[in-house]
């Protein structure tokens, strides 16, 4: 018989101790399904663990994959603590490349740099109007933001689809759906030499340490932590709860279409009907993974970029399909959420008859 | 605007008509109705999208190397088995149910993609109607009654079923109370943890089925994602019925009538751009949905079980 004490405070130690747990928990899911596809296990998983860190061009992979997933989930996890469930990141971050292109052509793809924040801008507008259709149909209808956000992804799929095909197709590009690229000087530079590191990663750590030092260095983040820990949390303690619905939909929204913008800029330097790798999705895992809290989501999202980056190098040695990495990051999911019950509760085992005896807690 | 008038109105008086739509909204129907009786039993699932395409890869594969006949129950078990996951994290584990389900969903997209790989454009003879060929040649009701496969025909048994589950049996007034309120249930004796359990099978097994229709009977073939959504629609089904059992039916029947209509007014040879904008009808329908049905707040909650999304953990 298994009883369950809940713990009054979850000490850092054993929060960093289950999540190592968690990551080996992943590992050894990951070891049973490459043999279960017909791979040896352990010459796949040393390639999956090995690779990313192996040289400048996969660590600079990494953290370009690792980058907009940090932005995106840093903005989900404000609104997740207050029971906000923005889960249409992904079509936040479309519309967030989409303004920015649109920033692009407005400007006639000028050869200046100081365009650059325009466009930037301009994706983080983008990102805060598509969220503010599911705040406003929260605070005015009382319709789930949940469903409404994740519905309007797949609309915003369907306008990039439209803009790539329709209005902004490149003519020399030979049919294929996609926009002129971007003058060069629209690009954001390499902070690195020959590999892929871009200055937006500089804007993804600055926006991660406000809101590090934000939810514990100042009274507003101390309130909206002791705001969690109540189970009818769905206000920030001193916010109405429309407040708190507008906060954390503008926010998510608005880093969602940064980050579709610096993408944009940084990254793909056109927009195509291939634009998303699913980021707005996969930043959800991050933010849970981050146990919602800034710094754990840096290290969530650099955890993550590294299964993207381990998956195309045994899709490259072994032929696995890439969507191993989805797996992976699902099931880490998963066992960050088992091994959070060994963070809230004490796990006792008790013989049968022997409940009365111990005190009510 | 009176062409399309004019085009609606003989496109809805016709029996291909209604047979498209039943078409249409089986999978929706199907999976709605297995989440319908998670719902009830006070656990949220989102994991709904996932499962669907579990049942699709499954019952597409099964058919393919097998039978239809082992194709239906591969795709039940296939999303029963994503489904209990879910239950082993949300009741023995006490997980967040937002989040596990949301993990199941990346789960199933991920796992179905992977495995699904060598399946991806290959093709499956269409299934035959489950009624004979006489019967299906009887004027009007011979399309509309007789001339399904048999993922309908569960379709419909599957809901009136619940219904009568639900409201006219003592397991399903079980159930019921243990949606309403896990703790009053469970100091009544009520098992509620394997309740739960139970109903979050089932719900897996239902949009499995759901999800196999789209890839055994619709297209039919295999492709990676392919439920684009119908997951997620099904949940907003639910609302829209406001948890029961016969306007959901209805809200399904509504809601394929919808798809089919967007599907001939593509099919009418618009412009291209206008394709696109069409695509978006369904999901933009599901959102003014969401929104006449929350609107009165009261009698959401009057419908909606208590105990919904909350964790249950027995005091020891």
């Amino acid at each position: 018989m298994i009883r369950l004490v809940p713990r009054t405070r979850p000490s850092l130690l054993l929060q960093a101790g289950t999540s190592v747990l968690a990551v080996l928990l992943t590992l050894l899911f990951g070891m049973i399904m490459f043999a279960l596809l017909g791979n040896p296990p352990f010459e796949v998983l040393s390639v999956f663990l090995t690779s990313p860190l192996s040289s400048l061009f996969d660590i600079s992979d990494l953290l370009v994959k690792a980058g907009p997933l940090i932005l995106i989930a840093l903005g989900l996890a404000v609104g997740y603590r207050a029971n906000i469930w923005n889960i249409g990141a992904e079509g936040q971050f479309l519309l967030g490349s989409i303004f920015g292109m649109g920033a692009v052509l407005a400007l006639g793809n000028p050869a200046t740099f100081w365009a650059v924040p325009v466009i930037l801008i301009a994706g983080a507008i983008g990102g805060m109007l598509w969220a503010a259709i599911p705040a406003a149909l929260r605070t005015a209808f009382n319709a789930s933001e949940l469903l409404t956000s994740l519905m309007l992804v797949y609309v915003a799929q369907q306008l990039l689809y439209f803009m790539v095909n329709q209005v902004w197709k490149n003519p020399l590009s030979f049919g294929w759906p996609e926009t002129i690229e971007l003058h060069e000087a629209l690009q954001l530079p390499a902070l690195v030499d020959g590999t892929g590191i871009h200055a937006g990663l500089i804007i993804v750590v600055t926006i991660a340490a406000v809101l590090a030092i934000l939810t514990f260095r100042t009274t507003f983040g101390y309130r909206m932590r002791m705001a969690e820990l109540t189970p009818k949390a769905l206000r920030f303690a001193g916010f109405g709860e429309k407040a708190t619905i507008w906060i954390s939909l503008m926010l998510s929204g608005g880093l969602a279409g940064l980050a579709g913008a610096i993408e944009l800029s940084a990254t793909f330097e056109k927009l195509n009907d291939q634009f998303s790798l699913g980021y707005g999705f996969t930043a959800i895992i991050v933010a849970f993974l981050g146990r919602l809290n800034p710094i754990g989501i840096v290290l969530g999202g650099l955890l993550v970029g590294f299964t993207f980056v381990g998956g195309d190098w045994i899709r490259v040695s072994h032929g696995i399909n890439d969507a191993a990495a989805d797996v992976f990051q699902a099931s880490l999911l998963f066992f960050v959420l088992a091994c959070d019950l060994i963070t809230r509760y004490r796990v006792q085992w008790v013989r049968h008859g022997q409940h009365k005896r111990v005190p009510a807690e | 605007m009176s062409g399309l008038f004019e085009f609606v109105i003989s496109n809805l008086l016709t029996v291909s008509f209604a047979v498209a739509v039943i078409g249409a909204a089986t999978p929706l129907l199907l999976a709605a109705t297995g989440e319908l009786i998670v719902e009830r039993s006070g656990v949220l699932n989102l994991g709904v999208e996932g499962m669907m395409l579990a049942g699709a890869l499954a019952g597409f594969a099964a058919s393919q190397e097998l039978s239809y006949a082992v194709g239906i129950p591969a795709a039940a078990l296939a999303g029963a088995l994503l489904a209990l996951i879910f239950a082993f994290f949300t009741q023995t584990l006490l997980t967040n149910q937002v989040a596990t389900g949301l993990a199941l969903t990346i789960f199933g997209i991920g796992i179905t993609k992977l495995i699904g790989g060598p399946y991806t454009g290959t093709p499956l003879e269409p299934m035959a109607p489950l009624f004979s060929e006489g019967l299906q040649q009887i004027p009007v009701a011979g399309p509309i009654v007789f001339g399904h496969d048999p993922f309908v025909y569960l379709s419909i048994i599957g809901i009136v079923g619940t219904w009568y589950f639900l409201f006219r049996t003592r397991a399903g007034l079980i159930l019921r109370a243990v949606g309403e309120d896990h703790n009053s249930a469970h100091a009544l004796g009520c098992h509620v943890v394997g309740i739960r359990y139970a109903a979050i099978l089932v719900g897996g097994a239902f949009a499995g089925l759901g999800g196999a229709y789209m890839s055994m009977v619709k297209t039919p073939q295999w492709n990676e994602g392919m439920t684009a959504g119908s997951g997620w629609i099904a949940l907003a089904l639910i609302v829209f019925a406001t948890w029961r059992p016969m306007r959901l039916w209805l809200g399904a029947y509504l809601f394929g009538a919808l798809l089919v209509l967007q599907l001939r007014i593509q099919g009418t040879g618009v412009s291209v751009g206008v394709t696109y904008f069409l695509t978006m009808v369904p999901y933009l329908a599901t959102i003014v949905v969401l929104v006449i049905m929350s609107w009165d707040k009261v009698a959401l909650r009057r419908h909606a079980p208590a105990s919904i999304g909350k964790i249950f953990k027995p005091a020891s």
